[in-house]
């Protein structure tokens, strides 16, 4: 089954595309085709020998900002969280707000601002150290929760009594999957103030926004050979991620091809948070260390990987689906070579 | 020099004649066994350099064939078993040299009593990267150095939380290894190195209300040992996967023993036998009251109460804590010289000394019924403690602090047993503050520094007796860490 991005705190897209000037709406990787005397397009040679490597030039590029929204309540009290009436998750998804949260999440953050962790969770760079408490409820069909009810995996602290104006930065998250910053719907900042009356704190579809910006149609494509079930991708030489920080090899734990048969690159840019539910077919491996994998673990609905074809556009990635924000780290396009 | 090289989850073998002119190397398949290089007998060192005794063995005895043969583990990519013997010899003793280069530097023990093959686990290396490595053994009187081979290390899964070392000063850092556990993201017993790397870890298939919160390695050195903090509301169940787990060092067997009331803490001593904090709930008055008990658990299964708090305390109501249970014990220490047992017990904000033969309570260590007074005044040293240390004449204790704190620290304690009185003597405080609401451990180093676990924060510090940070390192986003114990070798 397909599934969406697992986010963190993303996004109600504010899409921003980039990269978008071409209207060709043809496969990446065209331009880099040779034509033959007669005129038409050739399918690139293919590298020599089974391993695919991956490089930075690979990689398609990506940028975001996260807009949490701040609401404002009563310090000291014991506030009432809503999400009875969230119908559309982060990434614009229908959900069902009983069916679709197993847990809820109060997390304070200390030495360190709302726009810090805005950016921090947007780069994958925030460390435990900023975060003082992690209090967390399984919300068993539940569309409320009041902050006492929360507790630190177990231990009743009385969570509500730290909820007080100059305490950290207060952070809510509803999740699919009850993984600790995995599979995030929807979230907002609390702002305990002396001088509020507020109690209850509904989320709606707009408590966080993502602005977000994505290149799929500069990626020149990589070669691929097709039918080739003892391929090895190999991403040891990968540096740098997508949104330009550092790759770290060890985040990927997943590895995914998709095939879209009457998708182009750029229809995939303008609906980027969906491309795994876009899919024709999805194949999946999961990587559990190590920076290279054989293709022939990849498995989808019909079965193993089968390899690429020259039909519709083919999507590689590499994915950190525990990372607090899983935007790949490595995306790009598979182009079909002789 | 010739070497052997191997990698991640694949077996080397090898048989290596030395100076048995010219004799070829026998390179034996063992199942998945690639031998990709063989040690010819030119490359071998033709004199370990050692003097000979004639008289336990003929000079030439020592030129017996090493047969050595290297696995990296399927499970932990960064733990190696080396397996070999020495024909034509009885060996008196042996070792394993490893490490980044040829100087080695670490050094894995192995058993000879029960005959070739002989084995050792090689562990403590970091992912990644080539590892040198030669057997070292006596026979005869004689010690041989073994060829050197290099097998090369996995990588560390990515589901584990990321590591920085953020500070670090070499020339006042004392380097070893961190075990410890990873609360839940995902839940694990793991050992980092002092430059933040991963060299052990494991992941268990427990349901999603374990959180690891202890491990440490077994008295034999063949396991790491680890459970579950396992902390529950009154009168809730207990986590059903709540079990002491004993992992061998590659990774490749695992035991499990349930016991589903144990929580927080357990130490192992040196016969073997497992002790660990288990609630003892008891009605009063129609309420049900979770109060705290040792037990130990012998080898052979033999199980013992050695104390309960019942004994000791009368329980007059809801102790301000709620949800906390009445004592709220949270991690258990065993004085060898003393034969006794020290649990602190968060709720009182108290370490009490038990006396493990009579099961008497010799001590009451901080709190409102502490033996001991400050001599600052007042009987509160600490509040809602975790991690502690028992000094010789005083006390460190991991002071999470209260509310009205907001602020964790490391603080010792002098102890006067004949004054009864406690004073406070050195503590530290992190720049930033951190407030660490569960866990939090201390220890005091061989070389006078003072490791400080801010658990929850994912933070480690070493700091030195001025209080001078000389070493720090942070988890990433989710890395929030146990209980913790370095260890300057994993295998002593």
């Amino acid at each position: 089954m397909n599934r969406p991005w697992p986010w963190l705190i993303p996004a109600l897209a504010i899409l921003s595309l980039a990269g978008c000037g071409s209207d060709a709406g043809s496969d990446a990787g065209t331009d880099t085709n040779t034509a033959d005397p007669g005129g038409e397009m050739l399918p690139p040679d293919c590298p020599q020998g089974t391993t695919v490597v991956l490089t930075d030039d690979d990689n398609y590029t990506f940028s975001g900002s996260m807009d949490i929204r701040s609401y404002t309540l009563a310090a000291l009290g014991d506030p009432l969280f809503d999400w009875s009436g969230l119908k559309v998750d982060l990434q614009g998804h229908a959900m069902n707000p009983a069916g679709d949260v197993d847990q809820a999440a109060v997390i304070v953050f200390t030495n360190i601002t709302e726009e810090e962790i805005e950016a921090g969770l947007s780069t994958n760079t925030l460390e435990q150290s900023h975060v003082t408490l992690f209090t967390q409820l399984k919300t068993a069909g539940a569309t409320s929760a009041h902050l006492s009810e929360f507790t630190v995996f177990g231990n009743d602290i009385d969570v509500e009594q730290y909820f007080e104006e100059g305490y950290g930065v207060w952070l809510l998250t509803i999740t699919r999957g009850t993984v600790p910053g995995v599979g995030t719907l929807m979230a907002a900042f609390l702002r305990p103030e002396a001088t509020a009356s507020a109690i209850t704190l509904e989320l709606t579809k707009d408590s966080t926004v993502l602005d977000f910006t994505v290149d799929l149609e500069s990626l020149e494509g990589v070669p691929f050979p097709p039918s080739t079930p003892d391929a090895i991708l190999d991403w040891s030489g990968l540096t740098a991620k997508g949104d330009g920080m550092e790759f770290v090899a060890g985040d990927v734990d997943e590895v995914m091809v998709a095939h879209y048969t009457d998708l182009t690159p750029t229809d995939l840019e303008k609906q980027f948070l969906d491309v795994e539910l876009l899919a024709d077919e999805v194949w999946t491996a999961d990587v559990a260390s190590g920076t290279t994998l054989e293709l022939i673990a990849l498995s989808g609905a019909t079965g193993p990987f089968p390899g690429i074809d020259d039909e519709g556009t083919w999507l590689l990635t590499l994915r950190c689906t525990t990372c607090a924000n899983p935007v790949p780290p490595f995306l790009t396009l598979l182009k079909y070579c002789q | 020099m010739g070497r052997i090289r191997a990698g991640t989850g694949t077996v080397f073998l090898w048989a290596l004649l030395v100076g048995c002119g010219g004799g070829s190397p026998q390179a034996t398949d063992a199942g998945d066994v690639v031998p990709t290089d063989v040690v010819q007998p030119d490359d071998t060192p033709t004199d370990p350099g050692i003097a000979f005794d004639d008289a336990a063995l003929e000079e030439d005895s020592w030129e017996a064939a090493f047969q050595v043969a290297v696995a990296v583990s399927e499970v932990i990519s960064t733990v190696a078993t080396v397996t070999w013997s020495l024909d034509g010899a009885s060996v008196d003793w042996a070792r394993v040299e490893f490490g980044p280069d040829t100087t080695y530097g670490m050094t894995a023990p192995v058993d000879v009593k029960g005959g070739p093959p002989y084995e050792a686990v090689l562990v403590g290396m970091k992912p990644g990267r080539d590892y040198h490595f030669r057997v070292v053994a006596q026979a005869g009187g004689v010690t041989l150095d073994g060829p050197d081979g290099v097998l090369t290390t996995g990588a560390v899964p990515g589901k584990l939380p990321g590591v920085k070392v953020a500070l670090a000063d070499p020339q006042q850092q004392i380097p070893g290894f961190i075990v410890t556990t990873v609360l839940a993201s995902p839940p694990s017993a793991v050992i980092l190195d002092h430059e933040g790397d991963y060299v052990w870890w494991y992941v268990p298939d427990v349901d999603d209300d374990f959180k690891a919160g202890r491990a440490r390695l077994s008295v034999d050195g063949r396991s790491i040992l680890f459970w579950g903090v396992n902390v529950r509301k009154v009168v809730e169940p207990a986590v059903s996967t709540q079990s002491l787990f004993r992992v061998s060092l590659d990774g490749t067997r695992v035991e499990q023993t349930p016991l589903p009331e144990g929580h927080h803490d357990f130490v192992e001593l040196p016969d073997g036998t497992i002790a660990f904090i288990e609630y003892d709930p008891r009605t009063v008055k129609g309420e049900t009251v979770d109060g705290d008990r040792v037990v130990e658990l012998a080898p052979d299964g033999t199980r013992t109460e050695v104390y309960t708090v019942w004994d000791s305390f009368d329980y007059t109501g809801p102790s301000g804590t709620p949800g906390r249970g009445w004592c709220h014990a949270n991690y258990l220490v065993y004085e060898a010289g003393e034969d006794a047992y020290y649990m602190g017990s968060r709720s009182w904000s108290a370490i009490l000394g038990i006396d493990r033969s009579s099961g008497n309570l010799l001590r009451v260590v901080g709190g409102h019924q502490s033996d001991y007074v400050l001599t600052s005044g007042g009987t509160t040293p600490f509040q809602e403690q975790h991690g502690f240390d028992v000094l010789d004449g005083g006390i460190l204790v991991f002071d999470n602090g209260g509310k009205d704190m907001l602020s964790s620290r490391a603080v010792e304690h002098a102890v006067d047993d004949v004054a009864m009185t406690m004073s406070e003597v050195w503590s530290y405080e992190p720049q930033p503050h951190l407030y660490v609401v569960t866990h939090g451990d201390i220890q005091r180093l061989p070389n006078g520094n003072t490791l400080v676990n801010f658990s929850n924060s994912g933070q480690l510090d070493e700091v030195d007796p001025s209080g001078n940070l000389v070493w720090r390192l942070n988890m990433s986003l989710g890395g929030a860490l146990g209980y913790s114990t370095w260890r300057e070798s994993l295998y002593e």
